[in-house]
């Protein structure tokens, strides 16, 4: 038997690809037994969202009390082009996902460069939206969350609108997921910039009338009207373009209007 | 002082990966902007540094001249992922906020310094403490600097208000990335004023 050398090829083959096996072995073990507990946190901090939007955070979140104001939320899945209802399981409905949705030859189609303000390129027909009921024995409406994205200043921005139950006045804004400046356009996240938004009117008429501003110093008191983010001009645009893409009638438009009516019709 | 306790504590001070050896600077504005994210990256570059040297050095009389750059880069790589996976798993709301800078352990100059400068002609034991006590120094001047950050610029510590709102207004330029450029360099001066040796000379 020669001597063992560790730079002969042999050597050289072989202990890479122990190498490669071993971590790979390694990687994918780490990635199966820890599957199920991201799952969940990713799941819990979606419903931790939902309930920001739904104005019904407890002070302390713990997954118990969380599921239990889950028990007065739906999912529903809907219809973006009618805005009808269709039916979907609890689950599926909980877990869809338009931006994948969009991606799909199915259930997307390709926005034209004019009406993509969004900054999404493609969009989804159908979108799973939230409806918030009162606790038993009180089973009306409390909110209608509808999530959006968008293209921000630095990558796409998610987020939940709140709407009240006339589907007209805005309630909450929050958003999950951005990547904007942290100290300027982060400043999204601000709960005083957000609270901006709460009262506000969607639509005067059938048009879409609310859109962020810059007031300069003025107090704002259009009820389409918020304030934009002093040193984030882009970001304020960016929300403003991409509330009022998913406000038409390649989103919620019609969801909306349906619910218009439903509230009205119950007065 | 032993050889062995010499290994373990010389980086953290005397010979700091960051304000000495200048390596993980980016990393260290990035994610010092808060104790909790300063924390968390100090612990998942420690368990990658200290467990890259010890693989490292485990098989380095095995590891071919060629190709030992990519190896220790498949093993620091594989550790990163095992360490994000983790985060993602136990502390979500932190991996949220740190999102790509874990990935980024990968190339942070500490861990492959540490891994091609002294795990590759070392034992196993002196390398992992090597790897403990790199990361350990690199942990100390992140959390000084996200102590100093998050007090002055959010008027918090590990999130409890500690500066109230009601008198102090957060200065703003604490919390973006430049600040850290201000206090690294102020700890590198620290550091070359009580070590003169390190002073280079002009």
């Amino acid at each position: 038997m020669t001597a063992f050398d560790k730079n002969s090829v042999r050597n050289t083959l072989s202990v890479s690809f122990t190498v490669c096996l071993f971590c790979a072995f390694l990687t994918a073990l780490a990635a199966v037994l820890l599957k199920s507990r991201q799952d969940t946190n990713t799941a819990y901090d979606r419903n931790i969202t939902v309930l920001k939007a739904a104005g019904l955070l407890p002070e302390r979140p713990d997954k118990a009390n969380v599921a239990e104001i889950f028990k007065n939320i739906r999912p529903v899945m809907i219809n973006l082009s009618d805005g009808k209802q269709i039916s979907a399981k609890w689950d599926d409905a909980q877990k869809f996902d338009p931006e994948s949705a969009g991606r799909s030859e199915d259930n997307g189609y390709a926005l034209s460069a004019d009406a993509d303000v969004a900054g999404i390129k493609r969009m989804t027909k159908l979108a799973s939206v939230f409806e918030v009921f009162g606790t038993e024995p009180d089973n009306t409406l409390k909110k209608i969350i509808l999530p959006f994205y968008g293209a921000g200043l630095w990558g796409i921005m998610r987020g939940y609108l709140a709407f009240e139950p006339d589907a007209e006045t805005i309630s909450q804004i929050v958003f999950y997921d951005h990547k904007e400046t942290p100290g300027l356009g982060g400043e999204v996240d601000n709960p005083k910039w957000q609270s901006l938004w709460k009262g506000r009117k969607a639509y005067r008429g059938d048009e879409i009338a609310l859109r962020v501003i810059k007031s300069a110093g003025k107090e704002t008191v259009s009820p389409y009207e918020v304030d934009g983010i002093s040193g984030a001009t882009i970001t304020s645009r960016s929300v403003s373009e991409m509330i009022r893409f998913w406000l038409g009638t390649n989103g919620y438009f019609n969801y909306l209007r349906r619910m218009q009516h439903t509230a009205a019709g119950k007065d | 002082m032993t050889k062995m306790s010499r290994i373990l504590l010389d980086p953290i001070i005397k010979n700091n990966p960051i304000a000495v050896q200048v390596l993980g600077i980016c990393s260290s504005l990035a994610v010092t902007s808060k104790m909790s994210t300063a924390m968390v990256m100090f612990l998942a570059l420690t368990f990658v540094t200290a467990l890259s040297n010890l693989a490292v050095s485990a098989i380095r009389n095995y590891i071919p001249a060629s190709v030992r750059i990519i190896i220790e880069m498949t093993v620091i790589a594989s550790l990163v992922i095992i360490a994000d996976l983790v985060l993602k798993a136990y502390v979500f709301s932190v991996s949220k906020q740190l999102s790509v800078y874990v990935g980024l352990i990968i190339t942070n100059c500490i861990v492959m310094g540490r891994a091609e400068a002294f795990a590759i002609q070392n034992p196993a034991g002196p390398s992992f403490l090597d790897g403990i006590g790199n990361g350990m120094g690199y942990g100390a001047v992140l959390l000084i600097i996200a102590a100093v950050r998050e007090i002055l610029g959010s008027g918090t510590l590990f999130s409890y208000q500690i500066l109230s709102t009601e008198w102090y207004v957060p200065n703003g330029l604490l919390v973006l990335p430049p600040s850290a450029f201000f206090l690294i360099a102020a700890v590198i001066w620290l550091l070359r004023t009580v070590y003169p040796e390190h002073q280079e000379k002009p």
